[in-house]
């Protein structure tokens, strides 16, 4: 089933894709192009945005947010990536033991081995892959091994941030997720001298 | 033979669904928001999220397959609800089917974190 849905499921019957109306619904835009008035498609997905909107308009005023709180922008980022991990799941990686039949997708994993690199300070993950250890072995039970982009700030050294990071990561696979990860290798994409923490505040609320 | 083939079909993924839910540390089964904002898929998660479960008898006669995609919540470990959600399913098929004209033999139960939420 969704497992195999073509890439650009994102798309309505009428030939928009979601980003297209989300990006209009966040500029404003919506009420200016007659085709949202009048498609059916387009006006549901903008109705469950609203929906979503006030929903996390409710969660936010309920909880109070950290500073620098997401505006609407940010909310739709939010909910893209969310959306975005249910359509790209990537490959099934095998939980447990190689009798058991549990399996994790690989953009859920991903997304927690960004994050456990990330609480570490001053240290933001790019682009993670995780495949079979097993080379062309599909979807078999097996260990995995975990590649990681990291940048990082200057007050790390690259030896002392590499071996940090695994060692987050390994932790979250064994703590968070229960995957045997028996590989994992640290690319160091850049040193900075700050980080620029303006676009991953919305990764580290989700 | 007692009862529609279909209608057994329905109830087990019906049970199954409301099994996996019922799990700490699952939280909630697919299709989930993109089915949600896509409408036609959507109208099937307010089914309760059994869109999510897929249902199949097996070949030999009492044995079904039964795959379950679900999302799991931070701070559970992810391996663990997936062998809760094995097990409750298993047992919620057992009773579903415990008084039809063929009780549930053999169950298999799939299960894949689609999300940590």
């Amino acid at each position: 089933m969704a497992l195999n849905e073509p890439l650009d499921s994102e798309e309505l019957p009428c030939g928009r894709s979601l980003q297209d109306v989300w990006e209009s619904w966040d500029e404003g835009t919506t009420g200016k192009d007659p085709h949202y008035a009048s498609c059916p498609h387009c006006s549901a997905a903008l109705a469950e945005l609203r929906a979503l909107g006030d929903f996390v308009e409710q969660s936010r005023a309920a909880a109070p947010e950290p500073p620098g709180a997401p505006d609407a922008r940010a909310v739709t980022t939010r909910v893209m990536d969310i959306v975005r991990l249910e359509l790209r799941p990537g490959r099934r990686l095998p939980l447990g033991e190689p009798d058991e039949d549990a399996w994790i997708v690989e953009a859920a994993a991903a997304k927690t081995f960004r994050a456990a690199a990330e609480s570490l300070p001053g240290v933001r993950a790019g682009s993670c892959r995780i495949e079979p250890l097993g080379a062309g072995s599909g979807t078999s039970r097996g260990p995995v091994r975990v590649r990681l982009a990291v940048t990082a700030e200057l007050t790390w050294t690259v030896p002392r941030l590499a071996d940090a990071v695994r060692e987050r990561v390994a932790r979250a696979a064994r703590e968070a997720i229960g995957l045997d990860v028996q590989a994992i290798d640290i690319e160091v994409v850049d040193l900075v001298d700050t980080m620029d923490t303006t676009d991953t505040t919305d990764r580290r609320t989700r | 033979m007692n009862g529609r083939p279909a209608d057994l079909d329905a109830r087990v993924r019906e049970a199954a669904a409301a099994a996996a839910r019922s799990v700490p540390g699952v939280a909630f089964l697919r299709p989930g928001l993109s089915g949600l904002l896509r409408g036609r898929a959507g109208r099937a998660a307010r089914g309760a999220g059994a869109g999510a479960v897929r249902v199949r008898r097996g070949g030999a006669p009492g044995s079904w397959e039964i795959g379950v995609e679900l999302a799991t919540l931070r701070g559970h470990r992810a391996l663990d609800v997936t062998r809760s959600v094995r097990s409750a399913v298993r047992r919620a098929v057992g009773e579903e089917t415990a008084s039809a004209a063929r009780p549930a033999e053999h169950v298999t139960v799939t299960v894949t974190v689609t999300d940590i939420a």
